[in-house]
């Protein structure tokens, strides 16, 4: 029967380590350590088991089904592969937005998002290379993709963040969504009339902004904030 | 007894707010002074569910409220594992709401809250243990506070749902201040860090007899200043705006009397307001004290459960479709179920058996699940002259823990401690 030097407490003698502070047990009079415990197995309650890898080869056969009866039907009615991209693209985006965080449980969610914009920029790609005279594709569709994404990045970052509260994290996030019409406002405004300047988007960002502001203020405030808590049972 | 009946007041919650991962579940085990015999166990189980039939039945979805339903056989009793209280899976347990475990000489039965409270599933696997007892070393069962005998007829008020008899018109609108909480790096969820500890009673008692005050407040201060310890070491003026407030259920039987084995207890959350600055182990325990003088009456504990059971019989209420209830519980229950607490504490109390029985047991554990959301549970219960003390949590960090134990040692407690380490 040992003590810890820390704590003062008598530990069990199967414990290598105080369990409360982690100290080394030494105990040069200890000739048998006993490694009877009071617990056994560890008890799997969720029962088996999914086969991970398993459950990502059917989903990608379950996928390639699609992708082999478009292609045929494609090269036999186009004698060649034109629009079965089209298709091939869309399973792509499905493939990695399930798949991908089965296969890799655990990433961080920046890399989840990552791999799901690269694959979603590189189908408006696709599209517009097979539609040239679809310019708005690249123009428009891109710039939103890429202002969402940027938008996703900033909000994942300020909930994963430490030391904030739920208000200041929700004033933040307000903020960053009021940023997310302008950037779709730019992307048409230019494709339409070459300016740079917003149009429509002053309406709804505006209000957001201000909202978040507050929102922001007000966490920094303990009365403010309790009086939020209580009126919106936050 | 009907074939099928209401859940109690307390119990309304539970069903509603479970999840795959996630139901409330605390555990009971009992060791004894020798192996156990399975097969007589098992006979044991069969005898004392027809005396216990709340315990024999299993949950069902009516269109309005869940409802229990008689279960006939019993569940399987399976060996004790090194993670205690992971969900029960009722399909995997023949639909009943309690599991039954076993080790080398000990007893152990996990229990849906649903189902019973601490008092509740202690008469239970005690009764159980007697009965045990009386099959294997012919030992004659003497019924008691927290044993029935298996050989009597159930009596319909030992599974009354006593919130409803006592439930008055006068209701508390109670306003809570949120609780700090702490975190740490969090465990798989099938994993479950114990730390049991075993303490001399009448050491213990002494202790908090020097403070002027009862174990039960003494240990519940003991846990508040071990958290308000915990904020102030973050430093952060954040942390220290909320108050370092516990969970702390209370028996109702003891105002209220009642047989009854299934819920009745109430909670009520102590605490220090830690903004307005230092405070002593002395200061806590005083503010702790006059709380739990001001709160724990008969007048105050009938008003908190009276306003439960008013929402319960709310005709507009009542006539809102299961599914409804239970989104809507479910979303008020992840919103607000540990806002105004960091932690539980659980006190037992001193659990007496017979004379005749006491050789058999050695020793009597008592343990709180997975919380929703509290990283740390504890649980204590005395018998025999020892308090055993037992602290769950879902992070890796023993901060809480720590403190608690450290501090009893300084005070000049003598604390022996075990873990599952392991995890």
């Amino acid at each position: 029967m040992s003590y810890c030097v820390h704590c003062g407490v008598k530990l069990a003698d199967y414990e290598k380590r105080c369990p409360l502070c982690e100290t080394e047990v030494i105990d040069p009079n200890r000739t048998k350590v006993s490694t009877e415990v009071n617990f056994q197995d560890r008890m799997d309650i969720n029962g088996k088991k999914i086969n991970k890898k398993f459950l990502v080869l059917l989903i990608s056969l379950a996928l390639l089904i699609p992708f082999a009866v478009v292609a045929i039907i494609d090269l036999v009615a186009s004698q060649g592969l034109t629009w079965a991209f089209y298709v091939f693209g869309a399973g792509l985006i499905i493939w990695t937005f399930i798949v991908l965080p089965i296969y890799f449980e655990g990433k961080s969610s920046y890399f989840y998002l990552t791999a799901d914009l690269i694959v979603s920029s590189v189908y408006i790609l696709i599209l517009s290379l097979l539609n040239t005279s679809e310019k708005w594709l690249m123009a428009i569709t891109l710039p939103i993709i890429l202002s969402a994404g940027l938008c996703a990045y900033l909000i994942i970052f300020i909930l994963q963040a430490k030391g904030i509260g739920k208000i200041e994290k929700g004033g933040w996030i307000t903020i960053v969504f009021s940023l997310l019409p302008l950037a779709i406002d730019i992307a048409v405004t230019h494709y339409l009339t070459q300016s740079f300047m917003p149009v429509w988007a002053w309406y709804v960002s505006i209000p957001l902004l201000i909202l978040g502001v507050v929102l922001v203020v007000a966490s920094k405030s303990i009365t403010m904030s309790e009086w939020i808590r209580r009126n919106l049972f936050f | 007894m009907s074939k099928w009946f209401k859940l109690d007041n307390a119990a309304n919650i539970y069903p509603s707010t479970q999840t795959s991962d996630w139901l409330s579940l605390f555990r009971l085990s009992v060791t004894l002074s020798e192996d156990v015999d399975l097969q007589i166990l098992e006979e044991a189980q069969i005898n004392t569910l027809k005396r216990f039939p709340s315990f024999a039945t299993r949950l069902r979805k009516g269109l309005f409220w869940h409802f229990f339903e008689q279960n006939d056989g019993a569940p399987p009793i399976l060996k004790d594992v090194y993670n205690p209280t992971q969900p029960l899976v009722f399909r995997r347990n023949r639909h009943f709401m309690y599991r039954l475990l076993y080790y080398k000489n000990r007893i152990a039965a996990e229990f849906f809250h649903a189902l019973t409270d601490g008092t509740g599933g202690m008469t239970f696997l005690l009764s159980l243990v007697a009965e045990y007892l009386r099959l294997k070393n012919g030992l004659e069962v003497v019924p008691s506070k927290y044993v029935f005998r298996c050989s009597d007829s159930p009596q319909p008020e030992e599974y009354e749902d006593a919130f409803q008899r006592y439930a008055s018109d006068n209701s508390l609108g109670l306003i809570e201040t949120p609780s700090y909480h702490y975190d740490g790096t969090a465990v798989p969820l099938n994993k479950l860090l114990i730390i049991s500890a075993e303490l001399p009673t009448e050491v213990l008692h002494a202790k908090a007899k020097e403070f002027k005050t009862t174990i039960g407040v003494f240990l519940a201060a003991n846990l508040i200043y071990s958290i308000y310890k915990k904020q102030k070491s973050e430093m952060s003026e954040r942390a220290l705006r909320y108050d370092a407030k516990i969970s702390l259920p209370i028996n109702l039987r003891r105002f209220f009397p009642s047989k009854t084995v299934r819920n009745f207890s109430a909670f009520i959350n102590p605490g220090v307001r830690s903004r307005l600055g230092d405070y002593t182990f002395e200061e806590v325990l005083e503010q702790v004290e006059h709380f739990m003088g001001m709160n724990i009456t008969e007048k105050e504990l009938n008003a908190r459960f009276s306003g439960f059971v008013k929402i319960e019989k709310n005709l507009l209420l009542r006539i809102v479709p299961l599914f409804l209830k239970d989104l809507l519980l479910k979303i008020g229950h992840s919103l607000t179920a540990n806002r105004t607490s960091a932690s539980t504490i659980s006190n037992l109390g001193v659990v007496e058996v017979d004379e005749a029985m006491k050789p058999y047991i050695r020793r009597i554990d008592f343990m709180l699940g997975r919380s929703y959301g509290k990283r740390t549970g504890c649980a204590c219960v005395s018998y025999n002259g020892k308090t055993v003390i037992n602290f769950a949590r879902t992070i890796v960090e023993a901060d809480i823990e720590r403190n608690f134990f450290r501090q009893l040692v300084e005070m000049g407690i003598p604390v022996a401690i075990e873990s599952n380490g392991r995890g």
